[in-house]
């Protein structure tokens, strides 16, 4: 054997193939740029949504009291944990609605974030837009200073020196702009941030806190101050760097995983391409062959040379694919970042790119497997006379081969997905429905093999070609895309008797080529059916996230348009919504915060003693009225309110989802097998319906009742100027469903 | 020349024979004859007679349905398909009327195949510049089939059969694709290679010129050699 005469013989073999060549490079290169390419966007997404989890968190463990707040003095034994050396920090912050005005301008709703400056945040910092490099303690430090983030800027049109006016719960205050938030940083536009001291010299009231941060100097510890925090405040929801990321991994695992798949249904694709190409390529060399063997080349020595054809196109192809699909990464980077909301920094891992030529060389070999191990079958004899037809052997030989090729690429698509399963039932179900898509193409083969095209009109023509004809009417009239390529083929029954006789003859060639290797002529057709179907189905599933998302959106805001306004403008904005052109149906509600102690006076404690707030679903309404008595502490006490009113009230899915068991009267839900109760208790705060809405703001008083939600939607859902969206994370889950109403960020 | 006892090839009763339908068609009716080495013996016969088929058998392409077949004494009509690809690599040398050159390769480098497979001693370019300085394409050598005349390229395929030194080299048609200049430069050439290498040369033709030029003359008829096939022919007698 001499490796320098193999190597000469299979790339001058490819250079002499010209196009056919490049064409099969094409095929792997295609693939392999779809994998590389979509593999780099996955490790982008998940690099984003992983790498700064500890910052997103806000520290090692995030506590949420949202409705109750949690005191000084509550807060007094994280110092101790911090004395005990199982919390290297922590710092807490409460987040106020308010209504601002700049001005004589009109007031506008926005939220407050109150943050000790000398601690806040313990991971990562504040990001300034202006002034540029100063940081959040300088500019928030000072008594009656605030950051603006760049929405409430907007909204208000205050900048920088300028001072705006302030009615919180905890009382008016007064501030000046100090400096501009940067946008994203997990802080929304639409706040204002001030000092802790700021909030101090304007009220009276202690801070009741509604987020605690904390950092640990290990995971253990973690862990240990997280249970205990559960422990010491049931009505708060922990967080740990290991939730963040075990929902974010969830999250960034199936979007990898389906960019994945996609790539690998368009390797597939390549892969049937440069079967097809290396069968025809190889085809056409069996004098070839069969002289090399006439030589005493025996099989082994043909795998090889012809192997090494297939690893040389492999190579090639994964070569460029994998440098395009670096490139085209970025264009699926920015594709996803624009479907999430999200700014994504790119990730060029170079194993991923240089695992392009691998997956060239793979692929090339798994699918040239079959047309090289046919090609050393070429008998000697060739050389003198034509071979003849295929036998049984051969047949036999063709199915096995069909058989390791689908293990291979089984083994390739564990090798890309890491699933072993997922590669087994995805790739067997691909290959039968490939299977059985190739003997529907062979049969149409056969079928268009044997087309008669005759020379005049006669009855039988006729009769053969009518019902054909009226049955891809009825398929156009059922199914217009098909039916009109079907009735044009049909039609084209009756024409061809008219066309001129050299027509006729090409035809009649075209249709017995067709009908001779019908084998070939499902193969083409199959590979370019998958190559149809994948990019239906990429934009199919491109369609079906950005729907996902739309209805995320739109689950979690079940409206088009949403006013919030203080409670003193409100019956203004709600007499002047009806007039809206396009406005279909309109909504408005009050919001206040209650913790429910009792309900049907039974305590709370008594049946929910672990209750915490779910922050997801924080603000979650009940379109209903119901049965409970409440205590809100907020910095001017509402006292109690009792309400006991019907007992057939319907809850929303909302609801349902955060039922355990059936308490207090077992008052049925919107879904038979849910019951209403904890539901209101593990959301936290509750929303009252119409009637008890009155009775609320008769109790509660104008003062606490921050906020007057308005909702209008049209008909034909407009795309909102600002989409609501949620914070900090748009694979967060949505607060969802029925009747609920959203989170107010 | 003179004539060795010794068979280079030998056929003894060698059948063939084909399903077509349900029906078998013999190719091959019993087929026996021995070449001596040294000889250059013509397989004449009308199209249909069975020639393409004989030559398969005898070259170790193509199996017997029964009968065996004897190259330099040894039977390959039993062997596995690797030994029968030795055989082939070291015993036969084959040359075809299309010449069946490979086109990407060059004009040494066609003579060398053979030489990579296998195990063969010397250096398989000094082997192929000496046969082709032989046929008369010393200053050819890097040049490809497509750059080379008919009479050019089926003298390389001379020379790639020759290259392993086999026992016998077995030619179909070879003067078919050239004009008749060229056909009678090249059984000259066939003539001198016989002189200086001694090696065994079949021909199958329908050039009565070729069989005439032969040692003696096969006459295949139906599918069976034809009486006084072993005949010498008019070569022999020169």
């Amino acid at each position: 054997m001499n490796p320098g005469f193999y190597l000469r013989y299979s790339t001058r073999s490819l250079a002499r193939h010209g196009y056919r060549t490049v064409l099969a490079v094409f095929c792997i290169g295609v693939g392999v740029m779809a994998i590389v390419s979509l593999q780099l966007a996955g490790l982008t997404i998940r690099h984003s949504l992983t790498s700064n989890v500890r910052e997103a968190n806000g520290g090692d463990i995030q506590m949420m009291a949202v409705s109750t707040g949690l005191s000084q003095d509550e807060l007094a034994h994280l110092d101790d944990l911090e004395r005990q050396g199982l919390v290297s920090a922590w710092t807490a912050t409460l987040t106020p609605g308010a209504t601002a005005r700049f001005g004589s301008g009109p007031p506008r709703s926005l939220q407050v974030q109150v943050v000790d400056p000398a601690r806040y945040p313990l991971v990562g910092s504040v990001k300034i837009a202006r002034p540029q490099g100063r940081n959040a303690r300088s500019l928030i430090g000072p008594t009656g200073t605030a950051l603006i983030g760049s929405t409430a800027q907007r909204q208000l049109g205050a900048g920088i020196g300028d001072q705006v006016q302030l009615a919180t719960q905890a009382g008016p205050m007064t501030v000046t702009i100090t400096g501009l938030l940067a946008d994203g940083g997990g802080l929304s536009g639409g706040i204002l941030m001030v000092g802790i001291d700021t909030l101090r010299a304007s009220s009276h009231l202690p801070p009741l806190y509604n987020s605690v941060y904390l950092t640990t100097p290990g995971r253990s510890q973690m862990l240990q101050v997280a249970a205990d925090l559960k422990k010491r405040y049931p009505v708060a929801s922990v967080q740990t760097t290991d939730d963040v990321l075990k929902s974010q991994e969830d999250a960034s695992r199936f979007i990898s995983q389906f960019l994945d798949i996609v790539g690998l249904l368009a390797l597939l694709v390549g892969g049937i391409g440069i079967a097809n190409t290396m069968q025809v390529l190889l085809s056409r060399r069996s004098i070839e062959i069969a002289m090399l063997k006439t030589s005493g080349y025996r099989r082994r020595d043909l795998y090889l040379i012809f192997g090494l054809e297939a690893a040389w196109l492999g190579l090639a192809g994964g070569a460029a694919g994998a440098l395009l699909g670096a490139g085209v990464s970025f264009a699926v980077t920015r594709l996803v970042e624009n479907l999430v909301g999200q700014h994504l920094e790119p990730q060029l891992e170079p194993l991923t790119i240089l695992s392009g030529l691998g997956v060239g060389l793979a692929t090339a070999l798994t699918f040239g497997l079959l047309p090289i191990v046919k090609a050393a079958e070429v008998r000697p004899l060739a050389v003198i006379r034509e071979a003849s037809e295929e036998g049984w052997g051969t047949r036999i030989l063709t199915a096995a081969l069909l058989g390791v090729l689908g293990a291979l690429f089984t083994l390739l698509a564990f090798a890309i997905l890491g699933n072993l399963q997922l590669a087994v039932f995805g790739v067997a179900g691909t290959l039968v429905a490939l299977g059985l898509m190739s003997l529907v193409f062979a049969l149409v083969g056969f079928v268009i093999g044997v087309l008669p095209v005759p020379e005049r009109v006669t009855w039988r023509h006729l009769l053969l070609v009518t019902p054909p004809v009226l049955i891809s009417a009825v398929i156009t009239y059922l199914v217009p895309a098909v039916g009109v390529l079907l009735l044009v083929f049909t039609l084209g029954g009756y024409l061809i008797v008219l066309a001129p006789r050299s027509w006729k003859v090409t035809v009649k060639l075209g249709f017995r080529g067709v009908g001779r290797q019908p084998g070939r002529t499902a193969t083409t057709l199959v590979a370019l059916f998958v190559g149809v179907f994948c990019v239906g189905l990429i934009l199919i599933l491109a369609q079906d996230i950005r729907s996902k998302l739309n209805s995320a959106i739109s689950s979690s805001a079940t409206y088009n348009v949403l006013a919030i306004d203080s409670v003193q403008r409100a019956d203004n904005l709600a007499q002047t919504v009806p007039g809206t052109p396009g406005l279909k149906a309109q909504r408005k509600a009050l919001i206040m915060s209650a913790t429910p102690v009792a309900v049907k006076n039974e305590p709370v404690a008594d049946f929910a003693p672990l209750v915490r707030i779910d922050q997801r679903a924080r603000d979650v309404h009940v379109e209903a009225d119901l049965v409970l008595q409440g205590v809100h502490r907020a910095p001017n006490p509402v006292g109690k309110l009792t309400a006991a009113i019907d007992d057939d009230i319907p809850a929303s899915a909302a609801q349902c989802r955060y039922v355990r068991r059936p308490v207090a009267g077992e008052v049925p839900c919107c879904r038979e097998e849910a019951w209403i109760g904890p539901a209101a208790v593990e959301q936290g705060q509750v929303a009252f319906g119409d009637r008890l809405r009155k009775v609320a703001a008769d109790k509660v008083g104008a003062a606490q009742d921050q906020h007057t939600h308005l909702i209008a939607s049209g008909p034909s859902p407009p795309v909102p100027r600002h989409p609501i969206a949620p914070r900090s994370s748009p694979w967060r889950r949505p607060l969802a469903s029925c009747g609920s109403w959203p989170s107010r960020q | 020349m003179e004539r060795s006892t010794v068979s280079a090839l030998e056929a003894r009763n060698v059948w063939r024979w084909l399903p077509l339908g349900r029906e078998q068609i013999k190719i091959l009716k019993g087929v026996s004859f021995a070449i001596h080495q040294g000889e250059f013996v013509a397989l004449v016969g009308p199209s249909g007679s069975g020639k393409s088929t004989l030559l398969g058998v005898i070259a170790g392409l193509d199996r017997p349905s029964t009968g065996s077949v004897l190259v330099d004494g040894v039977d390959i009509t039993q062997m596995s398909e690797a030994r029968l690809a030795q055989v082939r690599n070291h015993k036969i040398g084959m040359v075809f009327q299309a010449f069946n050159l490979i086109p990407t390769l060059t004009a040494q480098e066609n003579v060398e195949l053979p030489l990579y497979v296998g195990s063969h001693d010397g250096s398989p370019s000094q082997r192929s510049r000496e046969l082709l300085e032989q046929v008369g394409l010393g200053h050819r050598l890097s040049h490809r089939p497509s750059q080379l005349s008919g009479g050019e390229q089926q003298r390389v395929a001379i020379a790639r059969a020759m290259a392993t030194n086999p026992a016998i080299v077995i030619a179909d048609e070879p003067t078919g694709n050239l004009d008749g200049p060229n056909g009678s430069k090249l059984l000259d050439l066939v003539a001198e290679l016989r002189a200086t290498s001694g090696t065994t040369f079949l021909i199958a033709t329908h050039d009565t010129d070729v069989a005439g030029r032969a040692d003696r003359q096969l006459r295949l008829v139906d599918g069976a050699l034809a009486d006084g096939a072993l005949a010498d022919g008019a070569g022999a007698q020169r």
